[in-house]
């Protein structure tokens, strides 16, 4: 542990620096920095949105006409009903088997504890991209491991509906159902075990001293738990495009997917601006409306 | 206006970037002719192709690249890009001004999106002044289909030299077929027989009447196909079925949700998976020995076929399936060419043309068919009866390119295949929508397609 470094050491030409100039020299980095990878492409993308462009041409303003376009666009409504099912599905998951697994492990198996918790840490350091390939491969329709397995000639749920969807939201559990484990977990070992034992005591079953004694304890880790999947699964991306690709058809094309192929694959920059932009706002009222409730029940943030 | 607007964005992107050459190397110049002898010479020395990773182009892509080096003295330093990420790649490129590239392999429906945006050199004054491209061997339609455009003077003009046009043709099982005592079927209700045949029959343990590629990819060019064979020629001024020579879109829905109704009906009698099956899967299915029947671009399963067959001596090739008993087939047809980056220097663009007249001759078009079976676009190749003897499936890919349909030719052709019209089709096809859906969706995706472009609909 280091001595504390006083003021009075800081090299003589900082010391000298007026208030403000300290501010600035300490805030800016970080805000030039806010300013260049978020705010920028923002506004740029909100201008690029205002545009019909095409293949890198700025062609003309056309106003608010793309985002009416995505509103009127079938395929618009279809993308953000595919993002639905998966955020709920995924999220929902996670939460359950998460919060299963941690409750078991606290309660039943203390001493396999560190085991567990390693164990289960591995798929969070895999990345999407790597979850998506290895899922293909076990399930490919030809040389997967499931089919040798099983011995299931022809099982391809990565190409028929609604098998297909189901899959992409399968990886998307195996990754981050740890999280949730690992956050649950970390929660429960912080609730006083007198609390529960003064329950058992007063005659609780299990599930009552889970209900009404370890939920409402453990709160605000759910509560930010989801949070944060939630705006995570929103934007599924990696796993599709090395799992499905989208297909069959459109069934596992999220919104996410969707701009992309409008942006990078056909080059409508304009209709894929106005697309994220939609998104944007979509995302930033969830997420208010949840921080809102958080903040008034829980006092968090 | 927009031509030039996007002229002035590349513009401002490459005069930057070249002032900063010029000054580079008018330094680098001073600095050479102060030091030692002039190097000046019309022609560099390494230039980069832009490939895609398709195993015939890109053996012939290397093999031509070797014989480059020795036979001009040009090094070539070759980018393979998969099919799916090239048209996005070198566009992002060009958008970027880092488009370091000076030769680009261009499938036929990119010509038009990159030739009207002037990032393609026009070839007309090469191939004027230089017989030695032999321009009268091409069969026209792949010199005019693959590589002409309407130029920015909405005159037409060569853009890329051809060096591969064919259209798909089906793959059989001979033996399959002898044993089956069943003839190959040429339309579809003799296909849906053949496949109901196979179907469970324990005299054919485990094999499949066909395999055919549902995926997003390439599965719409099926539903092209049968459409195509229905459509009333002659009654509309049209090469497509799609849009008429005015580029006012004539598709008619209820031909379309047939076509599509038809290749849904025959899912259940296919492997399991299939509606994500693409080039690759269909080809190793079928390789595999498991199905009777596949409908692939010949020159990816010619390649297998010429390099090392599981299935040596077993394989016959036929046209496409007519959509009716004695109906025309009309396959699906494709090309590709190679093309010079407009925004190269011309010392680097001279080479690259002289990469391109060695690469696409006659002499390279025969080496690269008997070497990887890379479908040809010369006449002198199609119909030499020693290649047709040697490679049986030379003359059905004759007969396709004769007899095929191409998808049409607009502007936004890159779009058609991967945009809402091809998804929304493939969606009709995996039954995840219905015929009717899926085919008055392709219409709205074609009208939408056609106005962006800018062909406005009456």
């Amino acid at each position: 542990v280091g001595e504390p470094v006083s003021v009075s050491r800081l090299p003589r030409n900082l010391s000298r620096l007026s208030k403000g100039a300290e501010h600035l020299l300490f805030v800016g980095p970080a805000v030039f920095l806010l300013l260049a990878i978020v705010i920028f492409p923002l506004v740029y993308t909100f201008v690029a949105s205002l545009y019909n462009w095409d293949l890198g041409q700025m062609l003309d303003f056309v106003g608010f006409g793309n985002y009416l376009n995505q509103f009127r666009d079938p395929n618009f409504w279809l993308a953000m009903f595919v993002t639905l099912q998966m955020t709920v599905l995924s999220v929902g998951l996670e939460f359950v088997i998460g919060l299963g697994l941690a409750i078991l492990v606290n309660r039943e198996l203390r001493a396999l504890q560190p085991v567990i918790r390693t164990a289960l840490l591995i798929p969070l350091f895999t990345a999407p991209v790597v979850v998506g390939s290895t899922f293909r491969m076990l399930l490919d329709p030809q040389f997967g491991v499931l089919q040798f397995v099983f011995n299931i000639r022809g099982f391809a749920p990565t190409a028929t509906d609604p098998f297909a969807l189901l899959t992409v939201v399968a990886g998307d559990v195996w990754q981050w159902t740890p999280f949730m484990f690992i956050i649950f977990l970390a929660a429960l070992q912080g609730v006083p075990r007198d609390t529960i034992e003064a329950a058992r005591v007063d005659g609780a079953s299990g599930w009552q001293q889970t209900r009404f004694v370890l939920l409402p304890q453990i709160a605000y880790a759910i509560v930010v738990a989801l949070l944060l999947r939630l705006m995570d699964a929103l934007k599924i991306f990696d796993v599709i495009v090395t799992l499905t690709r989208g297909g069959p058809g459109r069934s596992t094309e999220d919104a996410t997917f969707a701009i992309y192929r409008l942006g990078l694959e056909n080059f409508y920059t304009g209709d894929a601006a106005a697309f994220s932009w939609i998104l944007v706002v979509i995302l930033s009222v969830l997420v208010g409306i949840l921080f809102r409730q958080i903040h008034g029940r829980y006092k968090l943030v | 206006m927009e031509q030039d607007i996007f002229e002035r964005i590349l513009a401002s992107t490459l005069n930057r970037r070249q002032a900063l050459k010029t000054a580079a190397g008018a330094a680098a110049g001073i600095a050479l002719a102060a030091c030692g002898p002039s190097q000046t010479s019309g022609k560099a020395k390494s230039i980069k192709l832009l490939a895609s990773d398709l195993p015939p182009f890109l053996q012939a892509n290397k093999y031509w690249a070797n014989q480059a080096k020795s036979r001009l003295g040009i090094d070539i330093s070759i980018e393979p890009q998969p099919y799916g990420n090239l048209f996005a790649k070198a566009t992002a490129a060009w958008i970027a001004g880092t488009a370091d590239f000076d030769l680009i392999i261009v499938a036929n429906q990119w010509t038009g999106e990159w030739a009207q945006a002037g990032l393609l050199e026009n070839l007309d004054s090469y191939v004027r002044s230089d017989s030695g491209i032999k321009k009268d061997d091409f069969i026209q339609r792949s010199w005019e289909s693959t590589g002409s455009w309407k130029g920015r003077d909405g005159q037409q003009h060569q853009f890329e030299i051809p060096f591969n046009s064919e259209g798909r043709i089906r793959f059989y099982r001979t033996d399959l077929f002898e044993k089956a005592k069943r003839t190959v079927p040429t339309s579809f209700p003799e296909y849906v027989d053949t496949l109901k045949f196979f179907k469970n029959n324990p005299d054919f343990p485990n094999v499949y009447g066909a395999v055919e590629m549902f995926g997003k990819e390439q599965g719409p060019a099926i539903v092209h196909e049968l459409y195509q064979s229905t459509f009333p020629f002659d009654s509309v001024k049209t090469s497509n079925g799609w849009w008429d020579d005015n580029f006012q879109v004539i598709m008619d829905e209820g031909l379309v949700a047939d076509a599509i109704r038809k290749i849904n009906s025959v899912l259940p009698y296919q492997p399991g998976g299939v509606q994500a099956y693409n080039l690759p899967e269909a080809i190793n299915f079928f390789e595999a020995g498991t199905a009777a029947m596949t409908e692939v671009w010949p020159s990816v399963y010619g390649a297998t076929l010429t390099s090392g067959t599981k299935l040596p001596g077993k394989v016959g090739a036929s046209p496409v399936l007519s959509a009716t008993v004695g109906g025309p087939s009309k396959p699906f047809l494709g090309g590709w060419g190679m093309a010079i980056n407009a925004k190269s220097p011309s010392d680097r663009k001279q080479a690259a043309w002289e990469f391109i007249k060695l690469s696409t001759s006659a002499e390279a078009e025969r080496h690269d068919w008997e070497s990887y079976a890379r479908g040809p676009s010369r006449k002198s190749v199609y119909n030499d009866p020693d290649l047709q003897k040697k490679s049986f499936w030379l003359k059905a890919m004759g007969e396709a390119a004769a007899n095929g349909v191409n998808a049409g030719r607009i502007k936004g052709m890159a779009d058609f295949y991967g945009g809402d019209f091809w998804v929304t089709c493939n969606q009709g096809m995996v039954g995840s929508i219905s015929p009717e859906k899926a085919a008055s969706g392709m219409k709205k995706a074609l009208v939408d397609l056609l106005t962006k472009n800018g062909y406005p609909q009456k």
